[in-house]
């Protein structure tokens, strides 16, 4: 199953986490016909710990928020190669992201903070990677988390 | 392309707006299959943010609902876009989803995304109505007063 995607990862020293277990009475991802819908992720340090943890606007910077949702991407991706059968060739197109930031009431520059999402997926798809977006700040966050990224794929 | 709903438009005195561009790393609206996922609009005219601060502190909830409105312009504006210029490819609207910048306390979120989704029915008719999600937020970019996040059926 090594393909173009798989070795695109390998170019870019991305290591896909084995996949989170979900905290609660859900499922990581759901497909209908050719489309997926991920569970919202959070940032998980390789050994699964939550990372980043706290507000953009309070302890967390715009750089550390950016790394954040990149982590979030990362295991976006992750489930979305499970949901491919393990191949990651198979996805058409990133149709959309969904960026939650744990922001204080006066921070603004959450799509900075969601691009580190949506970087990813341009760089690990190229143009199948561009998608459409939200990226809106809310008061809290499951485990204090910064950030956390919800996403929809279109798979072959 | 001067369709039905163009004619729909002309008649509620509504001209679609430029939409503003992306604010980050994204496109404004991607399909799949039949659905147009639409990327969240904001009250932004002409490239500036018409409405922005906290929904019920700086913005009351009659303009909060005006927002609403001029966010659901620019969504339909990238859904033409997105549909070559034909309106009349809409078969319905799926779903609407409001964010709203507002502090603790403030609960009237279904009046202010009425805006928007008063909009949609406007426009299309019943075949608009649509299912929602209003909910309030802690912040958003540019300090907008809203967001509208919006899914099209679409031929």
């Amino acid at each position: 199953m090594a393909g173009r995607i798989e070795a695109r990862l390998k170019e870019l020293g991305i290591a896909l986490p084995a996949g989170s277990t979900p905290i609660a009475n859900y499922v990581s991802y759901v497909t209908m016909d050719n489309t997926v819908f991920v569970s919202g992720q959070i940032p998980r340090w390789p050994d699964g710990k939550p990372a980043y943890l706290g507000k953009l606007g309070g302890a967390i910077s715009v750089e550390d928020g950016k790394k954040a949702a990149r982590l979030c991407g990362i295991s976006l991706i992750g489930h979305a190669k499970a949901a491919c059968g393990g191949n990651l060739d198979r996805v058409k197109r990133v149709v959309k992201l969904g960026g939650f930031v744990s922001s204080t009431a006066d921070f603004v520059d959450h799509p900075s903070v969601v691009n580190g999402a949506s970087d990813l997926m341009v760089e690990v798809f190229g143009e199948a990677g561009r998608h459409a977006r939200f990226a809106v700040g809310v008061a809290d966050l499951p485990a204090n988390v910064c950030v956390e990224v919800d996403g929809i794929f279109e798979i072959a | 392309m001067a369709g039905r709903i163009e004619a729909r438009l002309k008649k509620l005195g509504i001209v679609l707006p430029n939409p503003p561009n992306p604010a980050g790393n994204y496109v404004p609206a991607v399909r799949a299959g039949h659905i147009l996922f639409v990327s969240a609009q904001g009250p932004i005219v002409d490239g500036k943010p018409a409405y922005q601060g906290k929904i019920g502190r700086d913005i009351s909830v009659e303009d909060g609902n005006a927002a609403g409105r001029i966010a659901g312009l620019n969504t339909l504006a990238r859904v033409k876009q997105a549909l070559d210029g034909d309106l009349d490819r809409v078969k319905g609207v799926f779903k609407v989803v409001g964010f709203m910048n507002i502090l603790p306390g403030f609960t009237q979120m279904p009046r202010v995304l009425d805006g928007a989704s008063d909009l949609f029915v406007q426009v299309f008719g019943d075949r608009a109505k649509h299912a929602r999600a209003a909910i309030g937020i802690a912040a958003l970019p540019q300090n907008l007063a809203i967001a509208v996040d919006a899914t099209f059926a679409v031929e």
